[in-house]
């Protein structure tokens, strides 16, 4: 088949290409466990391994390079090699919430709940496959911002990180942040250990980074709304934040659906897809994410869904040169591109 | 009954013949799209017999859909056609001309002695390209030949299918390529004609590249521009004495594609902004 392309509308290369990066927070139960128990969301956590088969073999079929951000703990074992990683428990965050802190579940040792908090296998399929990177998602999915933590303890947090890494031969260059709670006091400590890049919020105040007790429901409806009828300015900034750690902002989470579409559903799908189109046409960036446990309760038609946007950004990719790239490569690019904003964000 | 030339079959001229005109017999629709394929086959090659099949009644098109495809889909492809086929034609015509006037697309009714027929099957459509004893049949428009038709050619029959074959068989397979999220199968094909819908050998296949002024209506002519060229390459390898090479496409088991109905049409450009 020859490949000749006529009348393409302007000289092509004009723009930079835009770009896709897709995100995903993998964490299974440790994502939760301050709110939800073990047996209301079962269904969820007992799909995941389905779920996350099927996006690799999704993101393997479209060409899609993925950042894996995953919670350290998820990464060990067992109990036993997750307690001989954990900081010590003098460095571990003491919230004013005792309820925050991942280690009391830790310590329960319950046998039957082992199957939702480790899952070393999970993480070496995502190794195996070429384009996926991983990311950390901090060892305890601690959360930055709640009362009590310190900046020592999320440094603690992140030695245990690398070492569970270390133990599984992976090395992170990109952090997401737990609840997306972030301030420029731990980008400094980020980058003190060793990472380049983390995923931001949009600079709006639906999205400023908040203790979870901040998140009103005005927010929440603010924010729900945005994600089917987006009203926030969404030209992604890639941003040096606290000590030149980058930002790959995120512009959309991905909803999960149910079993059936809803117009919800179909209204996030639409907007999701439209800012494909404009990131191939001007030369801007999506960053989606979402959490692979989401997909758990209904994964054959939330995998549905999101091949719908895999085959539209390879679509793109094959007409307008949209690059699919990991967290590290979309912020490397940026910064080989001059395109640093000089502000800081991010400020709780 | 035979099912078509096959490629083995192919006649090229004889190399020592390759000062002497190609002689061609045309089978088309009466239609712009045809004309253009006639009149760029005219420049450069001997007409020997020009026919031309009229329009099938609409009647008798909704007749055989409806027995085909159901009552639903048949209403929303009228309601398509009726409303907003129009809407674009009118929004596009500039596109249009623009299309024909960058790629030398005559699209008027060509200045060479036409034959109606009464179809392209009947008797005497075939006893014209008997007795025109052409080298090469070029069909475009026509609806599908039958076995006899094809064996009275006596020659290969090409036609221009304005879809990539076998992915996209039937009618306006570029826009269903787009709508599918296949761009790099939309595009247009040449191909050996069988007694099957756009099943033959293929003989040389381009891309197309939609722009944001495209749409529905003008898809077809950016296949033509495209398409052309390619007939007119596959038919000067067989003036030079060549056999133009052939692909066996692998088989895929897609469907045969009609128009949109008007709610497929509004739903894909809505979501997938594909127009």
């Amino acid at each position: 088949m020859t490949d000749d392309v006529i009348m393409r509308k302007g000289p092509p290369g004009t723009l930079p290409p835009g770009t896709f990066t897709v995100s995903l927070d993998l964490e299974s139960y440790w994502g939760v466990f301050d709110k939800r128990t073990v047996a209301s969301y079962a269904a969820h956590l007992d799909g995941i391994r389905h779920a996350v088969d099927g996006m690799l073999g999704l993101f393997c079929r479209y060409g899609v390079r993925a950042t894996w951000a995953t919670v350290g703990l998820l990464m060990c074992s067992d109990y036993d090699e997750a307690a001989a990683l954990a900081p010590a428990p003098a460095a571990r965050p003491r919230y004013d919430d005792p309820r925050l802190s991942a280690y009391p579940l830790l310590a329960r040792r319950d046998r039957s709940l082992a199957r939702y908090l480790f899952a070393p296998d999970l993480v070496e399929r995502v190794r195996q496959r070429e384009g996926q990177e991983l990311a950390t998602h901090t060892f305890a999915h601690v959360y930055a911002l709640e009362a009590g933590m310190t900046p020592e303890a999320f440094a603690a947090d992140l030695a245990a990180a690398k070492r569970v890494g270390d133990a599984r031969g992976v090395s992170y260059s990109s952090i997401v942040f737990p609840r997306n709670q972030y301030d420029d006091t731990t980008l400094r400590v980020c980058a003190s250990a060793g990472l380049h890049c983390y995923r931001a919020q949009p600079q709006h105040t639906l999205y400023r980074p908040r203790r979870d007790g901040d998140q009103n429901m005005l927010v929440r409806a603010g924010r729900l709304v945005d994600a089917h009828v987006p009203f926030v300015d969404r030209s992604v900034r890639v941003t040096a934040g606290g000590a030149n750690l980058v930002a790959s902002t995120a512009t959309a989470f991905l909803r999960p659906a149910g079993a059936r579409s809803g117009v919800a559903d179909v209204l996030q799908l639409r907007r999701v897809l439209a800012e494909l189109r404009r990131a191939a046409r001007c030369g801007t960036d999506v960053h989606l994410w979402w959490h692979p446990h989401n997909f758990g309760a209904a994964p054959e038609h939330n995998l549905e869904r999101l091949e719908v946007i895999l085959r539209h950004a390879r679509a793109l990719s094959c007409t307008h040169g949209l690059r699919m790239m990991t967290m590290a490569e979309h912020t490397a690019r940026r910064m080989t591109e001059h395109t640093v904003w000089p502000t800081t964000e991010g400020t709780a | 009954m035979t099912g078509g030339t096959r490629p083995e079959d192919m006649r090229p001229h004889d190399a020592e013949d390759e000062h002497v005109p190609l002689r061609v017999a045309l089978l088309v629709g009466a239609g712009p799209s045809s004309w253009a394929v006639v009149n760029a086959v005219a420049a450069a090659h001997e007409v020997v017999c020009l026919l031309v099949e009229p329009r099938e009644s609409r009647q008798a098109l909704v007749r055989r859909r409806l027995r085909r495809l159901g009552v639903a889909t048949v209403a929303g492809q009228l309601a398509f056609q009726a409303v907003a086929v129009p809407v674009m034609a009118r929004a596009s015509r500039r596109r249009v001309r623009d299309i024909q006037q960058r790629s030398g697309l005559v699209a008027t009714p060509p200045a060479l002695p036409a034959v109606l027929v009464s179809s392209a099957n009947s008797d005497e459509a075939r006893a014209a390209l008997r007795a025109s004893k052409p080298d090469v049949v070029v069909i475009n428009g026509t609806r599908i030949l039958d076995g006899t038709t094809i064996a009275a050619a006596g020659a290969p029959v090409v036609n221009v299918h304005a879809g990539i074959t076998p992915s996209y068989r039937g009618v306006h397979g570029g826009y269903w390529a787009l709508l599918e999220q296949e761009p790099e199968r939309c595009g247009v094909t040449v191909h050996l004609v069988d007694t099957g819908i756009d099943t033959g050998a293929v003989l040389a296949q381009a891309l197309i590249t939609a722009t944001d002024d495209d749409s529905f209506v003008t898809y077809p002519w950016l296949q033509l521009a495209a398409g052309i060229p390619l007939l007119l390459d596959v038919l000067q390898q067989l003036r030079a004495g060549l056999v133009p090479h052939v692909t066996t496409a692998a088989s895929e088991h897609r469907p045969l594609r009609y128009h949109p109905t008007l709610w497929t049409y509004l739903y894909g450009r809505w979501l997938l902004g594909v127009k």
